[in-house]
């Protein structure tokens, strides 16, 4: 295949459309409902709700340089479940040194790996916790099982802000929820950006 | 410094030495360090069997290269030992709770670190083997995932009625039940369905009064094997057809059978569903992540892109098709040729552990795509995801068996091949990993992880390959799961990789090292015993351990003891190294894709 017919056929899997911003229908949580997280190393507090299952991997953290929570929340009928993160990867993160890159490989569709139907929003500015960082959304899917012969395909909103840090790092708190789930959760993710305090 | 009392023998006082020489150089635990250790136990001793305390605990003992956890070993090792055994439990089975969902995958969760675990830690922590003592912990830790415990755990209260009143009726209590084990209590619902099927249809009755019996049999289904279904089914039809025949003969004579029609409907109410219904385990706990038909269509006769194309092998087909798919994948030219990784599975081709027995073959599980098999050093594929690759890629049984048009199997491989890597390059080099190390080759999750990154690494350099020669289509020549993991690998890492595999039946690194750590003292008290005896009497001593079975002589249970701190450090450190070998490979690819993109496409698609 010559270059101009290769750019004709990438540019064909590039017609992608943004996915509307989600409205939250939800209600936010109440305060007694949240409790306080500081993750491995102090790098953020934040609060976080009650009852959600809480993932924080210490030791290949250190080794990945990785820091923060995952929280597990409901799932769908199709069993897909909502995640958030809250995540600070180190200025001596092995594969993400700056912020920038993390959004380049993220932010984009990739057309070398084309999920059929996935579609991603602009880049826009975005302060949280009075730093001013980048957001995107995008709407992909789950596979469930991930591995499995034939697989359900799921699809999931996501939403992610990228923070960067002066002096070396970012953090990155993500929203990742199947769609039909989405917006009444929404106000649980809004809740704990709120909160959310950065010590980098 | 641990101090053996007693003569010791060389050999054996070598052995134990090995494990203290591998632990960093002693050193005094501070005051700040024997109180931090304190708390550690704290959680144990005092039953609090927090599973972030664990978490912390082990992260600060496995710093600066377990730092703490030599200091800790050198200063009291059978104490730090079963510290490290009750710690790595507890976090596991947070862990465990964390992720698991739905009553089939705690069953099998369950099953694993209560009923097969040896030893079981939990037990020993009185968490287990009875269910019922995890319920406090679970009510605590993971209050919402209760009741799908209890009912995985065939918990009395959630047994149906007509089952409850059977095992009463053989003389099982209330209080009884909650004695037993899991694996006790299927056993007794299975003892307790044979019994009562055996006295519905004793062995030579070809018939029985089923519609009288309809609720106890369909009590009893879920328990009964597929010989007891099979032979009720086959008496219901026998029952059917004598109202089909009578109701048609009355209709041949112009008459109506209303007698038979109203048996023959009977029939068909009281039993409905009960012959496709499997109503196994995996039906009662409903099982429905492990589910291969959950897409657009299974593999099989039925769908495909072009209608009346057959998209099944026969056994027959399946072995033929076995040794040119080997070529197909790892042939000079083959698949894999062009990528670094698959070069990297190439090379292990020659070595004495990367021996490859490959194989195509129905499973046992519909939903497997393929396995490694330690034991026996084999990659098998299943034949149901060589009919998805078909199906996925069009491709008829006749297209894929022809040997002179290689146009079907260069597709089916194409599909395969990620998968291929994840067992050969990802599983059957971690049991290498294990003999190169001298450690055994434990089974843990964090394999899985490996692996399947090593597939999506496959898949990224796979496609730069692709790309160079003109092929811009490569993601979709591929299915759309490996496609995602691939794109997690290369956005998010390993970490997110490992964070979308649910495999719940098998235990976890910290699983693994909980029973290791549990063996210590038993391991160090008998080798110390044996040593004794063999210092008053060699010979004597010699010829019992020649009568003992192989796992429980002497060289072996050096062996076990010598390997538990090794295979706790190697594991860990290994994880360091993937992570390192997985950043290195990624930059590779981010490098060669702008390359490509600079070559190939529009600069502002990079």
């Amino acid at each position: 295949m010559n270059k101009q017919n290769l750019l004709a056929a990438l540019a064909a899997l590039l017609l992608v459309a943004a996915p509307a911003a989600l409205p939250a229908q939800g209600t936010a949580p109440a305060a007694k409902d949240m409790e306080s997280f500081t993750c491995d190393g102090a790098f953020f507090t934040a609060l976080l709700p009650k009852g959600w299952q809480k993932h924080e991997a210490i030791t290949e953290g250190r080794q990945n340089r990785e820091f923060g929570v995952t929280l597990k929340g409901p799932k769908n009928a199709d069993g897909a479940y909502l995640r958030i993160s809250v995540l600070f990867y180190a200025a001596d993160h092995a594969r993400f040194k700056t912020a920038d890159k993390y959004l380049n490989l993220n932010a984009y569709p990739d057309p070398t790996l084309k999920i059929k139907g996935e579609t991603y929003g602009p880049v826009k500015a975005a302060v949280v916790a009075g730093r001013r960082g980048q957001q995107f959304e995008r709407k992909t899917f789950d596979f469930i099982p991930p591995y499995g012969v034939n697989p359900k395909k799921v699809p999931v909103y996501e939403q992610r802000l990228v923070i960067p840090v002066k002096k070396g790092g970012f953090y990155v708190l993500s929203y990742h929820a199947p769609e039909d789930i989405s917006a009444k959760n929404l106000p649980v993710f809004k809740a704990i950006l709120k909160s959310f305090k950065p010590a980098q | 410094m641990v101090t053996l009392t007693g003569p010791l023998n060389r050999a054996l006082k070598l052995s134990l030495l090995l494990l203290l020489a591998a632990a960093p150089a002693a050193a005094q635990l501070t005051e700040q360090e024997t109180a931090f250790l304190g708390s550690c136990s704290a959680n144990i001793s005092q039953k609090i069997y927090d599973p972030s305390q664990a978490e912390k605990c082990l992260a600060e003992l496995d710093d600066n290269d377990h730092a703490l956890l030599g200091k800790a070993m050198n200063q009291d090792d059978i104490k730090t030992a079963r510290l490290m055994a009750d710690m790595n439990a507890v976090k596991d089975l947070g862990d465990f709770y964390r992720d698991a969902d739905g009553a089939y995958i705690i069953y099998s969760g369950l099953v694993v670190r209560l009923d097969d675990a040896d030893p079981c830690v939990l037990c020993q922590l009185q968490l287990g083997p009875q269910p019922d003592k995890l319920y406090p912990w679970v009510n605590k830790y993971a209050p919402e995932k209760l009741d799908d415990t209890k009912l995985a755990a065939r918990d009395w209260g959630k047994l149906n009625p007509g089952i409850q009143q059977l095992l009463s009726g053989y003389g099982r209590s209330e209080q009884a039940w909650t004695g037993l084990a899991i694996k006790q209590r299927e056993a007794a619902l299975k003892a307790a369905a044979t019994r009562k099927y055996n006295e519905l249809l004793p062995p030579g009755a070809r018939m029985y009064d089923a519609a009288a019996n309809a609720d106890t049999v369909k009590t009893i289904w879920p328990y009964l094997d597929d010989t007891q279904r099979t032979r009720i089914n086959e008496i219901h039809d026998r029952i059917n057809k004598t109202f089909e025949e009578a109701i048609q003969r009355a209709q041949a004579s112009g008459q109506k059978n209303g007698e038979a029609e109203k048996k023959y409907a009977e029939m068909q109410e009281k039993f409905k569903g009960l012959k496709t219904a499997g109503g196994d385990n995996s039906g009662l706990l409903g099982k429905t992540f492990d589910n291969a038909d959950a897409g657009s269509g299974a593999p099989g006769e039925k769908g495909g892109k072009t209608p009346g194309k057959s998209f099944k092998l026969t056994d027959a087909q399946a072995a033929k098709l076995a040794p040119r798919l080997q070529k197909a994948l790892v042939g000079p030219k083959g698949e894999l040729s062009d990528t670094p990784i698959g070069k990297e599975a190439i090379a292990f081709l020659s070595t004495k552990e990367g021996k490859l027995k490959f194989s195509v073959m129905k499973m046992d599980s519909d939903s497997t795509g393929a396995a490694f098999y330690p034991s026996t050093s084999e990659v098998k594929i299943n034949k149901t995801f060589i009919e998805a690759a078909m199906q996925a890629n069009n491709v008829s049984a006749e297209e894929l068996m022809d040997a002179k048009n290689p146009a079907g199997l260069n597709k089916v491989t194409r599909y395969v091949a990620p998968t291929f890597i994840h067992e050969y390059d990802g599983h059957q080099k971690q049991t290498a990993w294990a003999v190169k190390n001298n450690i055994p080759d434990h089974y843990y999750i964090g394999q899985e992880t490996e692996a399947f990154s090593k597939g999506a690494l496959f898949v990224l350099q796979k496609k730069e390959a692709e790309i160079q020669k003109g092929n811009p289509w490569y993601s979709l020549q591929i299915s759309e799961s490996d496609v995602n993991m691939a794109k997690t690998l290369k956005n998010e890492g390993t970490p997110a990789v490992g964070r979308s595999v649910m495999y719940y039946d098998v235990p976890s690194r910290e699983g693994v090292a909980a029973q290791n750590f549990a063996k210590y003292e038993d391991l160090k008290k008998q080798l110390t015993l044996r040593q004794l005896e063999a210092a008053k009497n060699p010979a004597a001593e010699a010829a019992r351990d020649k009568k003992r079975p192989k796992s429980e002589r002497t060289g072996q249970l050096e062996k076990d003891y010598n390997s538990i701190y090794p295979w706790y450090k190697e594991s860990i450190k290994k994880n360091a190294e993937e992570a390192k070998y997985f950043q290195k490979a990624l930059d590779e690819v981010d490098r060669q894709q702008k390359s490509n993109f600079q070559k190939y496409v529009m600069p502002d698609l990079a």
